[in-house]
């Protein structure tokens, strides 16, 4: 073979496409398909984390106010009135779903406090399940994500790199520029796994680890706030 | 969660543009275009018959060796004593002049006439007998002298000193001078030896011209196709193949000896032109092993009894001399 026309080949390959979007469309289908599954994946991803980092904000923040608010002294049935009539939130949703219960039995004229005490508690258990279930919906799928994205982009680079192969095997030709879009175009897989899942694996952790403090928080506030109302009917009683 | 999924979305699509406007900007590998190298494969027997030439020379059917210094032999041809063979100047005329002119004085001039005028290429070899026969008797160049021409001085010596060496000499040297003639030297130096003419001093004025004693140079043939290295006289391998099974037919190998690799038996041997052993074969190794003894001898007997060998006689230079390794394990031919 003639040295010029050598250099041309091996010059002329490369240019068929280093593009992102040539690599995606040279790609087989069924890695065309990890690659638009692990891109929706990082889309929800980010949608979750964004969500829930707004969520957790602006949570603390409430919780911080109704604390406040509860600390200072203010009469309950006051601040009952006041939150019952809007949707609530974590602290303020124990203790409207608590004040409730008790209003109710107040009126519709059970005396029975202990009796009482123990529908309470199981209003402010229910009520912070639904809370903590709230917090942790949807952290489940960045966990998932984050563990199973690098493998299914490895799938889409090892289906990647088969075909290309088996496209060398037909071509009779090992020339690098020949084998190299294939083996680009299927590490694009990997790269969008990793891609998807890091920020997933990081955010996962971040988010849990808050989850459990606001847990923990409203655990106490309903802890203390039912020995406040067991005081109470002590008191009354 | 709308809010969230408005960002992710918004965020992706911003990653994704930016990707397309700066990944497709990878740039290639700075690397230069790098040459091919024509190689070309050669076979075993190729190679063994490459010729010494020049690799860059064409093909010629009648190779000879690159040789630079051709270009310039051509100018040196003038210097005296140089290309006896291949530059047949004045000298051989001259030296028919020196031998004439004894005989009769008045050719002189007619002499200096002639030299100008070119000369044949007449061998110079030829010539020196043909002058040591003639100058003996022409005692009287002296008086010939009287030409002023440089061959005068020629004269003189051949009379004085009839030995064949330094004749062919004096001629040779003069000649050089006389197609120069400008010269002064070679003049100034005749003119002395007609005046002195003595013989000691003319036995030194040869000495010191006689120095280039150039050999005679192969013609001016161009260089051909070929390494620098190449020998073309060799064995191919088919040829050592051939000699190895010959030796190898009649060769009974030490079995059961311990420390066979120690047994390899180096032996050496002149070939005559038919194939037949000249001289006796030699043992060029030694070992330690005690069964050394055992297997040299069988060698040198397996070399003895295959005696006539069939090689391809042209190449009878190169194995004219052989070494053969008898080795027990492979019997292997080298030299």
């Amino acid at each position: 073979m003639n040295p010029a026309e050598v250099a041309q080949t091996a010059l002329a390959a490369p240019d068929a496409g280093i593009s992102l979007m040539s690599l995606f469309w040279q790609a087989h289908i069924v890695v065309k398909l990890v690659m638009i599954g692990l891109i929706a994946a990082s889309i929800w991803c980010w949608a979750i984390i964004v969500d829930k980092a707004l969520l957790f904000s602006r949570l603390r923040r409430q919780m911080d106010q109704f604390e406040h608010v509860f600390w200072s002294g203010q009469s309950l049935e006051e601040l009952y009135r006041s939150l019952s009539h809007r949707p609530t939130q974590s602290m303020a949703a124990l203790f409207v779903a608590a004040m409730r219960e008790w209003k109710r039995s107040y009126e519709s004229g059970a005396r029975s406090p202990a009796g009482l005490q123990m529908r309470i508690e199981k209003v402010l258990d229910v009520t912070l399940a639904r809370e903590v279930d709230r917090l942790e919906r949807r952290l489940l799928f960045l966990g998932t994500v984050g563990s199973s994205a690098p493998f299914i982009g490895l799938f889409g680079t090892v289906w990647g790199i088969m075909t290309s192969f088996q496209a060398i095997a037909a071509s009779k030709n090992t020339n690098l520029a020949v084998v190299a879009p294939g083996i680009a175009e299927a590490l694009f897989a990997t790269a969008m796994g990793l891609l998807a899942a890091i920020p997933a694996v990081i955010a996962y952790n971040k988010l849990s680890s808050e989850v459990s403090k606001q847990t923990l928080r409203l655990e106490g506030f309903a802890d203390e706030f039912s020995a406040i109302l067991s005081r109470q009917l002590d008191e009354r009683a | 969660m709308r809010v969230g999924l408005t960002t992710s979305v918004i965020g992706h699509a911003l990653v994704i543009a930016w990707g397309l406007v700066s990944l497709p900007s990878a740039r290639p590998f700075p690397h230069e275009p790098t040459e091919a190298l024509p190689v070309d494969i050669l076979s075993d027997a190729e190679f063994t018959k490459l010729t010494k030439g020049s690799k860059k020379a064409e093909l010629r059917p009648d190779p000879s060796p690159a040789d630079k210094t051709e270009k310039k032999s051509a100018p040196e041809a003038e210097n005296p004593g140089k290309h006896e063979v291949d530059k047949p100047s004045p000298k051989p005329e001259e030296k028919k002049v020196a031998a004439l002119p004894p005989a009769n004085q008045p050719p002189p001039p007619p002499k200096a006439v002639e030299t100008p005028k070119p000369p044949e290429p007449k061998p110079a070899e030829p010539a020196p007998p043909v002058e040591k026969k003639v100058e003996p008797a022409p005692a009287p160049e002296k008086p010939a002298e009287p030409a002023p021409t440089a061959e005068t001085a020629v004269e003189p010596l051949p009379a004085d000193a009839p030995t064949p060496r330094s004749k062919p000499k004096p001629p040779k040297q003069e000649a050089a001078p006389k197609p120069a003639e400008q010269t002064a030297k070679p003049a100034a130096q005749t003119a002395d030896a007609k005046k002195d003419f003595d013989p000691n001093d003319i036995s030194a004025l040869l000495n010191k011209v006689d120095p280039s004693g150039g050999g005679a140079k192969s013609g001016e043939k161009q260089a051909s196709l070929g390494s620098p290295t190449g020998r073309a006289e060799k064995l191919t391998v088919g040829e050592l193949d051939a000699l190895r099974g010959q030796i190898a037919r009649c060769w009974n190998p030490p079995v059961g000896a311990v420390g066979a690799e120690d047994l390899v038996v180096e032996i050496q041997m002149q070939l005559a032109e038919d194939g037949s052993l000249t001289g006796a074969p030699a043992v060029v190794n030694s070992s330690s092993n005690p069964f050394f003894r055992a297997a040299a001898d069988a060698a040198l007997r397996a070399v003895r009894r295959c005696a006539p060998y069939t090689l391809p006689a042209a190449k009878y230079e190169t194995w004219k001399d052989v070494k053969v390794n008898f080795d027990p394990r492979q019997m292997m031919g080298g030299w």
